[in-house]
């Protein structure tokens, strides 16, 4: 059951405001920090392009490696948006309020970072957006929709777009408040973005119906854009790749992942942003609560998928099977899939002490991603290492220093991303706020209390 | 607007309707309902009518890359050559190639080639050179010859062969010069081989596609020994060309290398045996009636075979009796069987009792001179006199060398000319020769590269590429009748144009030609071109062969365009192999170096790429994997799995080789599982060091740094290159080797195999 | 003007036989592609990389322990697969078929994904990691047929389609016959010193081609049951030391 906490409305908006109007040394910090790493970035990307992806360590027939495993990693995470926005707010789950923000913010920051994957591993990425948007009409030559790379790319950026759309709409009511509050180019940007929101009874509702219809329509992307990743590799003939589980599977491990990263970031927003009043203690404990739930269904399709390969017997399979569970450096990362992605946060999960301890959550949500950066690592890149008998060519793939720079500057790509946000727009949403201390209102009528408002949604 | 033409609206209608209707209908997976029916795409730009084909040319002439002499045709586009394919019409090769042949388009276009005339600007040796103009090169040249008199100068050729052959010796003996040879000695005792057991200086054509057995002591004869495109086209008959038998082929030898790859069974035997086991044969053979006694006695004369029994020799070649009974069995009822030596096993101490022993096996079944056998090659068909070609001769020895060596330190030569041979790389360095050469008043290299030698001279004449210039050759060996090759200039020099470096060449005939002329002592042609026009046309006269041109235009024009000129019915006498002339004694292997203290026998070996060290030049052959080790662009030494055990070294790992001369090279260790445990087996033909050479200069060790060269052939005194034994050590350096094969030694993946096998079902030979 | 139709000849399907028990593993066939096809040089560090490009690459397996080791040889070309798992995921159609059974690439239209390479499982699509590159005097040699490739895109045996268009244009030109038997041969057929390969229209049953395929039980395609149906067919090879009833 949710906790309630009155807090006077005017201090609500001040508080939630404050990262927006102040930005403490820590905040400088965070800048400076993730700057250098985003112009290390911003320096290995440019080398690949002028040199060529000849500057990483894929090979023949390791075509794919680090990059498509980033980009698998952060399409995960964006699933924590829709999953704590659209379906909390569709289950009217009160816990809900204070977390939402962040959630579809990291959505849509970790969507747009994971589609740069893609396009910067073909080494030339102009020529993609050469041949794929003004593409050859002239010549009637479409892209072939039977390729799962084109599937992809159509459900990522759906994906987004539904994302923002739905950003956008929950943050209407918050651009009006900052307009009201705010001077100089500040008011000029937020009076363009509120639309002219007043706060009239019409607009509260076409607000919320618009809401309410983007979370459904939400979440059927919700459930296709991880499948068609995976479809990614399920699609092809490849060994363990060719996997009918792997679109739930995929769509389950994103949910474990993005979730978790929710909670990092939380945490993080309470310790940056002094929010303790706003994401308290409980709100943890029913993420908690959510992520064992989350975290269990993973660990099941995890099983279930490797059953399925030992089950057929399939001796190609099985040469894989055996790399990844006995050659290194697969069998770290197996113990990294679980002993960090299951059997340490799952476990400390199951305690309400430990749920509604900030610290042990932020370092347990930390371990389920690095977990579950592992898995992706873990299902990509053994697949083609071995393809099928040929024997002569098998070759292990080992990133160059390039990839990895790419990879941890894609951490700060969103990091930066989010505290840029953080700096124009409130990252817990205020209205949300201000409804639920409302909805939170109590009035005594005869014997009983019952709710001040009565919803309509 | 014309009448018919589609309006804009139209056409937009059109392709928007129809591109939706491809997606969706693809999309959906609606299509016409077939479900065999896949959405195939046509691409517009294959505009097949629009594409304008340039115009190309093909050219006949004949291979230089190796002493085979295939014939080719060259494709040429605009002056620049562009592909080699084998000429079809021509007897040797039929139309096929080897992989360096493919390469010869690489050859001469090679970036490091001497684009002019050089003249020595620092140090003998040190390799700085001035560029220099032809005129003055040329006068330079002339003078150098008048004033070396007669017997001052030394002339190092191959073996002279063929119109360049006949122009050097013709130029030798205007100028007195003394003429010598150099060829890898393997090939020496092979020659010195064919004289003593078939009386015949020629090589044997092999008449594989109708052999019923063949067994190779040793000879790589599918990737590069003597004629490798001639015995390969053979090699697919003798195995798929006839629909009743498929030939069976044994390997005896100390390696498993590409050619007993493709044996049906290969016998490894210690390093130098191969004469003891083809002695034990002939003795099994006698002894169960399947040969004739008496026979073996003339063949094998001075020889007892009695010693030699399977038994007796077993434990020497590491094979077991039983396996040396099945082998002669096989042989004798393998009518006609063949047996061929050659590669390492003339590389040892007893080579020319190993080629004898062996070569003989064939006169003691009878294979010599029937359908099926070995076929001696018919003799020259130009008249014999003045302006004979030269053929088969031979190079020298290493021992012979010796001798050369000795009266270049004496000062006796005051000019040494160099042309086509790498003697400084490819004579062991405690031979001398470059200090030798030093010792030579002046050192004038024809060459298209700088190589060891030709950094060593003071004037380099750049030569022409062979695709580039005239020539006549006879090949050796033929196909088993009369035959010419004819080559001729596919392309012109490059010029240089502009930023195309170019190459300021000339043909090394016209430059004999007109340096004998500036030295007054002419030569009987006006140009090398004259010289080979001349001497082919003597073939007319002949009035048989595949050309019937009357005229001699069109008798020549007629020869350039089939690439030569051949008389199928023209054979070598059956009769003409004899007995023996001279009996080779038998002989056990002898190494340098002791058991105990130097474990392995080393076993260096020429690889199909680069040979001896030719190929080492060119970037297709250095990045072609060796056939075993499948190792490119580098040396390294192969050990059986359990020897790298002992030592606990894997592939990847550098090792100290030291051989028993004192002389040690850092190598990386490839495991190789074919590889017998007391063998170290390292390749031939890397460690080049002239420059510039991009493609060559620095890569490896060469392999003839390791070997005793005390140790030659007792009979021919070749160098006995696979006759030291070395130890090794490890470094516990890790390098990586560069090779094709992926990171796991390749064997076939159990109940799923890549490369089906089954038992043949016809006859086996 | 008047046109007149002029009927077109059977369209061919282009096929390849290679015949296991002659090839010797020579690599003949390796270096004439290149020369033809103007595949960049393999360095030692594109070797050492493991990102050499061979279109047609000759393997090497082990087979048992020494002293009783045989090693066995296959040339690897690109299959020609009539159902290429290539094709359909290339997202721009660089890689498609043409009705004559070809598998291909049109190298200025491929955008870089490698995902064809991902899903050929005959490990025959090569990508360009670097900018290939030629001293000035080696490019004297190159093809003026055969586009010089850049970096950032794919590339693989083409069944020589520039022959095959030349052919196939000298047919036309000669009152719209079709192409006979011998007429095209691609470079590593041709220079083959075994004859272990042979080229030619499936569709033809007279053509060499077909009679290779036809007249032998030893026919087989390499991963067979992945449903590509390969049009590149290899013959058995043959070993009389192998097991009564092996292979199959
Ligand atoms: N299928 C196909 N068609 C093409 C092209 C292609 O790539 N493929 N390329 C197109 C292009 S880019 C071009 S520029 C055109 C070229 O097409 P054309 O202009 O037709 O080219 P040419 O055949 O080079 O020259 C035409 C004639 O001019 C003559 N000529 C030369 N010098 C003189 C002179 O001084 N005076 C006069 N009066 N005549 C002279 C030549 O002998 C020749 O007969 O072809 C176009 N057509
Ligand atoms: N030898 C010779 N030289 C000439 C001429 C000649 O007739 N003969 N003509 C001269 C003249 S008039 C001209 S205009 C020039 C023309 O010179 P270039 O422009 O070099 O002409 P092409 O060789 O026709 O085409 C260049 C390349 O473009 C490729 N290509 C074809 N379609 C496309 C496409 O859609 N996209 C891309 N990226 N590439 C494509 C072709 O395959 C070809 O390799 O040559 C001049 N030089
Ligand atoms: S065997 Fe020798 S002559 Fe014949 S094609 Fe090969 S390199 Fe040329
Ligand atoms: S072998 Fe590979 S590249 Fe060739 S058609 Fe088949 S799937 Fe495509
Ligand atoms: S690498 Fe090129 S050909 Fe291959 S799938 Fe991608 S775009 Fe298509
Ligand atoms: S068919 Fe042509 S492109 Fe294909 S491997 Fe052979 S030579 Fe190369
Ligand atoms: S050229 Fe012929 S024999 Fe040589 S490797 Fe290629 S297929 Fe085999």
């Amino acid at each position: 059951m949710q906790e309630r906490h009155h807090l006077p409305e005017d201090q609500i908006i001040r508080d939630l405001l404050r990262p927006v109007v102040y930005t403490s040394t820590m905040n400088w910090v965070a800048f400076i920090v993730l700057g250098g790493v985003l112009t290390a970035f911003v320096f290995a990307a440019g080398w690949m392009f002028y040199w060529g992806v000849g500057v990483t360590g894929l090979n023949r027939p390791n075509m794919w490696g680090f990059m498509i495993v980033n980009f698998v990693f952060w399409i995960g995470i964006s699933h924590a948006g829709v999953m704590i926005s659209a379906i909390l707010r569709l289950t009217q789950a009160e816990w809900r309020r204070p977390v939402t923000r962040a959630a579809e913010v990291m959505t849509m920051f970790s969507l747009m970072t994971a589609m740069t994957f893609p396009f910067m591993h073909t080494g030339r990425p102009w020529r993609t957006a050469y041949f794929v948007f003004p593409y050859d009409f002239w010549r009637g030559i479409w892209p072939d929709v039977r390729s799962a790379l084109v599937m992809d790319p159509s459900a990522v950026f759906t994906y987004l777009t539904g994302t923002i759309l739905f950003v956008f709409v929950t943050m209407i009511p918050d651009f009006a408040i900052l307009r009201d509050r705010s001077t100089g180019w500040r008011h000029g940007l937020y009076r363009v973005l509120a639309l002219g929101f007043r706060g009239q009874e019409r607009q509260w509702k076409m607000q919320t119906i618009s809401g309410f219809l983007l979370a459904a329509i939400m979440l059927s992307i919700f459930v296709s854009v991880h499948s068609i990743v995976s479809w990614d590799f399920a699609f092809s003939l490849d060994p363990v790749w060719h996997s009918t589980v792997w679109a739930p599977y995929f769509v389950i491990g994103a949910v474990h992942s993005g979730v978790s990263a929710v909670v990092t970031l939380m945490a993080l927003m309470r310790w940056l942003f002094k929010f303790d009043s706003y994401l308290r203690p409980e709100h943890f404990d029913a993420i908690g609560r959510l992520l064992v739930v989350v975290g269990s269904a993973w660990m099941w399709f995890f099983m279930l998928d490797v059953f399925f390969d030992l089950f057929r017997q399939d001796p190609v399979d099985l040469v894989i099977m055996n790399t990844r569970f006995f050659a290194w450096p697969y069998v770290l990362l197996l113990a990294f899939i679980f002993i960090f992605g299951y059997f340490i946060p799952v476990p400390i999960w199951l305690f309400r002490r430990f749920r509604r301890n900030i610290k042990v959550m932020f370092w347990t949500s930390i371990m389920v991603n690095v977990g579950m950066w592992s898995e992706r690592y873990w299902l990509v890149v053994p697949g083609l290492q071995q393809k099928y008998q040929w024997s002569f060519d098998w070759t292990s793939y080992r990133p160059g220093p390039i990839e990895v720079t790419l990879i941890i500057g894609s951490f700060a790509l969103v990091g930066t991303l989010l505290l840029v946000f953080s700096k124009l727009f409130p990252p817990i949403p205020v209205w949300d706020e201000l409804e639920g201390q409302r909805f939170a209102g109590e009035i005594q009528v005869g014997k009983r209390t019952v709710p001040a408002i009565v919803r309509e949604f | 607007m014309r009448k018919g033409a589609m309006r804009r609206r139209e056409f937009i209608k059109l392709v928007t309707t129809s591109t939706t209707g491809a997606v969706l209908f693809t999309g959906c997976g609606i299509g016409n309902g077939d479900p065999a029916y896949k959405f195939k795409f046509e691409s517009p730009v294959q505009n097949p009518l629009d594409v304008i084909y340039g115009r190309d040319n093909w050219y006949a002439t004949t291979c230089q890359q190796c002493g085979a002499g295939c014939g080719l045709v060259v494709r040429v586009f605009e002056g620049r050559a562009k592909k080699v394919e084998g000429n079809p019409d021509f007897p040797v090769n039929a139309g096929a190639t080897c992989a360096r042949a493919q390469a010869a388009v690489q050859d001469v276009y090679l970036p490091d080639r001497v684009g002019s005339p050089l003249k020595l600007s620092g140090a003998r040796g040190s390799g700085s050179y001035q560029a220099t103009t032809w005129d003055a090169a040329a006068k330079e040249f002339a003078s150098d010859l008048s004033s070396a008199g007669s017997g001052g100068t030394l002339i190092i050729t191959e073996p002279p062969s063929g119109a360049m052959g006949m122009v050097w010796t013709q130029f030798a003996g205007k100028f007195g010069a003394k003429q010598v040879a150099f060829e890898p000695d393997e090939r020496v005792v092979l020659r010195e081989a064919m004289r003593r057991v078939f009386n015949s200086s020629a090589l044997p054509a092999i008449d594989l596609a109708h052999t019923n057995f063949l067994v190779s002591f040793s000879a790589d004869f599918l990737h590069g020994w003597i004629s490798p495109v001639q015995l390969s086209m053979g090699f697919g008959q003798f195995r798929q060309g006839r629909s009743d038998i498929r030939g069976t082929y044994y390997h005896v030898g100390p390696q498993l290398n590409g050619t007993a790859a493709s044996a049906d069974r290969w016998l490894p035997i210690k390093p130098g045996t191969e004469g003891l086991v083809a002695l034990a044969m002939a003795q099994y053979m006698t002894a169960q009636g399947l040969a004739d006694k008496a026979k073996a006695g003339t063949i094998y004369g001075g020889i007892s075979l009695d010693q030699y029994a399977p038994e007796q020799v077993a434990a020497a070649t590491g094979l077991s009796a039983a396996q040396i009974q099945d082998l002669a069995k096989r042989f004798a009822n393998g009518k006609p069987g063949v047996a061929i030596a050659g590669t390492t096993a003339a590389a040892h101490t007893n080579a020319l009792f190993n080629l004898t022993a062996v070569f003989a096996l064939n006169l003691l079944v009878g294979s010599v001179g029937v359908p099926g056998g070995l076929t001696l090659n018919p003799g020259s068909p130009f008249p014999s006199g003045a302006t004979s070609l030269p053929t088969a001769t031979s190079g020298l020895s290493y021992r012979d060398w010796a001798g050369v060596i000795n009266d270049m330190k004496s000062g006796k030569y005051k000019l040494a000319i160099i042309h086509g041979v790498n003697p400084a790389y490819g004579l062991p360095a405690s031979s001398g020769f470059a200090d030798a050469l030093a010792k030579v008043g002046k050192v004038v290299a024809l060459s298209t590269v700088i190589d060891e030698t030709s950094q060593l001279a003071d004037l380099v004449l750049p030569v022409n590429h062979s695709l580039e210039d005239w020539g006549l050759e006879i090949p050796d060996p033929g196909p088993g009748f009369q035959t010419v090759a004819l080559q001729q200039p596919v392309i012109n020099t490059l010029a240089p144009e502009n930023g195309n470096p170019g190459f300021d060449s000339h043909s090394a005939g016209d430059v004999l030609i007109a340096a004998a002329k500036d030295a007054n002592q002419a030569l009987p042609w006006n140009t090398y071109a004259d010289a080979v026009q001349s001497t082919a046309g003597a073939l007319q006269g002949l009035n048989r062969g595949n050309i019937t041109a009357t005229d001699a235009k069109t008798f020549m024009l007629q020869m350039q365009a089939q690439g030569g000129w051949w008389d199928t019915g023209n054979k070598a006498a059956a009769s003409a192999a004899g007995a023996p002339t001279k009996p080779t004694p038998a002989a056990q292997p002898q190494f340098t170096g002791d058991p105990g203290a130097f474990p392995l026998y080393l076993l260096p070996y020429p690889t199909s790429a680069l040979d001896y060290g030719d190929g080492a030049r060119v970037a297709w052959m250095q990045g072609l994997p060796e056939p075993i080790s499948t190792t490119v662009w580098n040396s390294w030494v192969e050990l059986n799995p359990t020897t790298a055990d002992h030592y606990g070294v894997s592939t990847g790992d550098l090792v100290t080789v030291k051989s028993a001369n004192g002389v040690s090279r850092e190598l990386a260790v490839y495991v190789n599982p074919a590889a017998a445990p007391d063998v170290a087996l390292i390749p031939l033909g890397q460690g080049h060091t002239a420059t510039p050479n991009r493609y060559s200069e620095r890569r490896g060790v060469n392999a003839l740094d390791l070997v005793d060269a005390s140790k030659v052939d007792s009979e021919t005194g070749a160098l006995a290159y696979a006759a030291t034994r070395v130890q090794i050590a490890t470094t516990g350096k890790k390098v990586r080797l560069a090779r094709f094969e992926g990171q796991v030694p390749a064997f076939q993946v159990p109940g799923a195999p890549i490369i089906e096998i089954i038992r043949p079902t016809q006859k086996q030979g | 003007m008047s046109v007149t139709q002029v009927p077109m000849p059977p369209t061919p399907k282009w096929g390849m036989v290679i015949d296991l028990d002659r090839c010797t593993g020579c690599q003949s066939c390796v270096v004439a592609c290149q020369a033809e096809n103007n595949i960049p040089i393999n360095t030692e560090e594109a070797y050492l990389q493991r990102r050499a490009i061979e279109w047609i690459r000759v393997e090497r397996y082990w087979e048992g322990e020494f002293p009783n080791i045989k090693a066995r040889y296959i040339p690897v070309p690109c299959m020609h697969c009539s159902d290429a798992p290539c094709e359909p995921v290339c997202p721009v159609f660089a890689t498609y078929h043409t009705n004559e059974g070809i598998n291909m690439q049109i190298y200025n239209r491929c955008i870089g994904t490698r995902y064809c390479s991902v899903n050929c499982h005959w490990h025959v699509r090569f990508f360009n990691f670097w900018q290939p590159k030629w001293p000035a005097s080696l490019e004297n040699q190159l093809n003026p047929d055969v586009t010089v490739r850049t970096r950032g895109v794919m590339e693989k045996c083409t069944f020589c389609i520039q022959r095959v268009n030349h052919a196939e244009q000298n047919a036309r030109l000669d009152n719209n016959r079709a192409v006979r038997d011998g007429e095209v041969n691609t470079a590593c057929a041709q220079a083959c010193p075994t004859r272990a390969i042979v080229f030619g229209n499936m569709n033809d049953p007279q053509s060499v081609v077909s009679r290779a395929i036809a007249g032998t039980d030893r026919g087989y395609q390499v991963l067979a049951d992945l449903g590509t149906n390969p049009s590149v067919l290899y013959l058995k090879k043959l070993d009389p030391d192998a097991p009564a009833q092996s292979g199959a």
